[in-house]
């Protein structure tokens, strides 16, 4: 018997975020979004809103922000689930890091997204967002090593983002229900079943 | 039935029965016993009001609904929780339950942390907790007397036996009949099930280290609601795991889902909420306390409260302050302490010592649900054996679990292939944690702070503790002996752990106990084996403030039976005219 929360069960899900967002700040977001070249879904709007403040990042500035998306769709790309930008992990990365990161983590971050730049700019005269997808691969395969052009505290940065990513992913709706199996309510504890091919790793 | 608002009270001239300080573990216990035995109660709660299933604001809330996903804002944890932000359970859905530590501050020495984790709202802890509950055995009451630690206990478990059993009927524990002598079996709801990886690693451990021997966790959780839970409306446990927000399905005990209906239906309670108790009142004519001074939490006025008789539960450290608090000319340094160990032999259990490792295999194994209880192995140290290098003991608690995508930043890779492989479950991995018995020394004590004081003109406490040589060897003990354990069972990556005190300060137990402890003389204890003052007979101080030594075990279930066991005693002697 497969596990996989059905979509009907979506009945025992909680609601969306409780206030949505003004006229305003959905203009401005469809704006921004359209320069990062996104489709904006419900978790994104939902992460803008659940932040409580003004229309655009809170702590990185745009250029980072897009950085941030471009990586967080190549960490976690839209297979036959959404990816991470499209879920609009780089905007609840930005909330989390200004409202819930100490200094030195946000410096930290910001620097790693800085020398990934800075890298595609030595390598090939271009940000890395403008590289092409191969390239950037590469890129990222090197960082994920650690390995030229990159060192062991980029690696550490990579740790970082990739810990970043998955946690706005997996707790965004669509990871944590789509991809994932989510199961809110189990109604007791079964401690021993079976995998099959099917099988998914528990949302929460 | 009582309409809901009625129980609660502001000022009144009413002379009550009996008046009960705090409202968590023991506070609600105290309510439920001196009301259905017949007395006129009233208790005061320092916090605010938080209706059962209505206030639990953190519960039933998806990750995507958080404005923070569940992780606090740090400007405000940094200014306002500095102290409670240290504890595993603060998080985004339960920090509304956690003390303002900008509001209610407190001192220690330099460099002798202390990390005081409370509550403060009606409830108390008793809507965080882990809910672990274990019996004593006589291997701790008479700890104190075989290795002269500390001062005798003044009861033996044949005393206290029968009111575990009261108590575990009451609030439904679920767990294993096991026979083990060093932890007396319970009247038991049915035990929660072990992963396929604890099974396979209890029957290895049983085998090779027996007498010990891995068991279920006991927990105040309801594996199946009993007849008596049914009756305090109460539903079965659903796996959750989110105790600690609240549970609108009254699953695990807490003073709003268990203690506190009982009292009600009574009719014979009576709540005062931001009431701050100043200080007993304590009549020297009579030798008696008549009542409690309260300060109002909100509007800084002061009322009394005046009762036949008074009963501290406002937990370890929030009882002894008041009694510190309650000075006069026959008490100069605090209400009962004629002994003078008032505040002294403060403890709290030893923490953050032990190993985790992976397991290879088990690959087709999961689960369902999330178990709000883990494996546990009971003492074995200095039980048949006796160890070179310390005395007492301690318990591992810890379990299996399959990796989830939280562990997604230490994995190589990225892109579909990363994607794909944190979409099925990952290695599993086991640990073991101890928790051991912190010897009892005079020198780890509180204080009133000569001159600091909060925003309501109450002197602050000044904490001063530090681990001794036993608990040094002991928690080294712990991490080697988990570690070992591990190895043998075939785990990999072997990972100790043995924290400083500085990274994990005494105090982050939450076992704090001791203070005004119980003791058969009462020039070396401040009460006696009914948790009743030696020097004030209608004084009850119930909570681990009276403990003479911390044991091994999660102490709250012993809270709570020397609380029912102590009420019945002290309605008693109401009745016979003797207090």
């Amino acid at each position: 018997m497969s596990i996989r929360v059905d979509r009907s069960d979506h009945a025992l899900q909680q609601p969306q975020a409780p206030h949505a967002p003004n006229r305003a700040r959905r203009t401005a977001l469809l704006r921004l979004g359209a320069l990062c070249g996104l489709a904006l879904g419900g978790d994104v709007l939902a992460a803008v809103a659940a932040s409580g403040k003004a229309s655009g990042p809170e702590l990185l500035r745009p250029e980072e922000l897009a950085l941030t998306g471009v990586l967080a769709q190549l960490i976690i790309p839209r297979t036959d689930t959404p990816g991470a930008q499209d879920v609009g992990a780089h905007l609840t990365i930005d909330h989390l890091l200004a409202a819930c990161a100490p200094e030195p983590e946000q410096a930290a971050f910001r620097a790693g997204l800085a020398r990934v730049d800075a890298a595609a700019q030595a390598q090939a005269g271009q940000r890395f967002g403008a590289l092409p997808a191969a390239r950037q691969v590469a890129l990222l395969h090197a960082l994920d090593l650690g390995a030229k052009p990159f060192t062991p505290a980029d690696q550490r940065f990579f740790r970082q983002l990739k810990g970043y990513v998955a946690f706005a992913y997996y707790t965004s709706e669509a990871g944590a229900t789509r991809e994932l199996a989510y199961l809110p309510v189990p109604g007791g504890f079964k401690g021993r079943i079976k995998l099959t091919p099917s099988t998914r790793t528990w949302a929460i | 039935m009582e309409p809901v608002k009625s129980f609660y009270i502001k000022s009144t001239p009413e002379r009550f029965d009996a008046i009960v300080v705090g409202s968590g573990i023991t506070g609600g216990w105290a309510a439920k016993e001196l009301t259905e035995r017949g007395l006129k109660t009233l208790m005061v709660e320092r916090g605010r009001p938080v209706e059962h299933g209505v206030d639990y604001i953190g519960e039933n809330r998806a990750e995507w609904t958080m404005p923070n996903r569940g992780k606090v804002d740090e400007k405000v944890a940094e200014e306002q929780y500095p102290i409670q932000r240290q504890c595993y359970a603060f998080d985004e859905h339960t920090q509304q339950f956690w003390n303002n530590d900008r509001d209610m501050p407190y001192s220690t020495p330099d460099g002798r942390p202390f990390s005081w984790i409370r509550g403060n709202q009606l409830g108390g802890k008793s809507l965080m907790w882990a809910r672990q509950s274990y019996r004593w055995s006589d291997l701790d009451f008479e700890a104190n007397l075989k290795d002269g630690h500390g001062t005798d206990w003044p009861i033996r478990y044949a005393d206290l036996a029968p009111w575990y059993s009261h108590v575990e009927r009451h609030i439904g524990v679920s767990g294993s009949k096991e026979g083990l002598a060093v932890l007396p079996d319970g009247e038991f709801l049915p035990p929660f099930e072990f992963n396929a990886v604890e099974q396979a690693m209890k029957a290895k451990f049983d085998a090779k280290y027996a007498p010990a021997r891995m068991i279920i966790g006991r927990t105040a959780n309801l594996s199946r609601a009993g007849e008596a839970q049914l009756a305090q409306g109460r539903a079965q446990c659903q796996a959750r795991s989110e105790c600690h927000r609240g549970c609108s399905f009254g699953a695990y005990f807490s003073t709003q889902s268990s203690t506190l209906p009982a009292a009600l239906k009574t009719g014979r309670l009576r709540i005062a909420t931001h009431s701050i108790v100043h200080s007993v009142i304590y009549d020297p004519k009579t030798n008696r306390a008549t009542g409690v001074r309260v300060i109002d939490a909100e509007t800084l006025e002061t009322r009394e409260y005046h009762a036949k008789i008074v009963l501290l539960c406002a937990s370890t450290l929030g009882s002894t302050a008041v009694l510190l608090n309650s000075t006069s000319e026959a008490f100069p340094t605090g209400l009962a302490n004629s002994s003078g160990v008032l505040g002294h032999y403060l403890m709290d259990h030893l923490w953050s010592a032990g190993a985790s490792g992976r397991v290879e295999g088990f690959e087709d194994d999961y689960y369902q649900g999330r178990r709000p209880t883990g494996a546990y192995v009971p003492r074995f140290r200095n039980v048949v054996d006796k160890h070179p290098d310390f005395v007492r003991g301690y318990a591992f608690g810890g379990g299996a679990s399959r990796e989830g995508w939280q562990s997604a930043a230490w994995k190589p890779g990225f892109g579909k292939d990363f994607k794909a492989m944190l979409r099925k479950p990952g290695p599993w991995h086991f640990n073991l944690y101890g928790q051991g018995e912190m010897l009892p020394r005079f020198d780890n004590m509180v204080s009133l702070h000569p001159t600091k004081k909060d925003k309501w003109g109450m002197p602050q406490l000044h904490i001063d503790v530090t681990h001794g040589d036993n608990d040094r060897k002991m928690r080294e003990d712990m991490a080697d002996t988990a570690a070992n354990i591990l190895e043998y069972l075939g785990m990999k990556d072997v990972r100790k752990t043995m924290a400083t005190d500085q990274e994990y300060p005494p105090g982050l137990a939450i076992h704090e106990v001791g203070t005004a402890r119980m003791g058969r003389d009462p020039k070396t204890s401040i009460l006696n084996g009914f948790n009743q003052a030696h020097d004030v007979p209608n004084l009850f101080v119930t909570d681990g403030a009276s403990m003479a030594s911390s044991a091994w075990q999660n102490p709250s279930l012993t809270f709570m039976a020397l609380t029912a066991r102590a009420c019945a005693h002290a309605v008693d002697e109401l009745k016979a005219g003797r207090i």
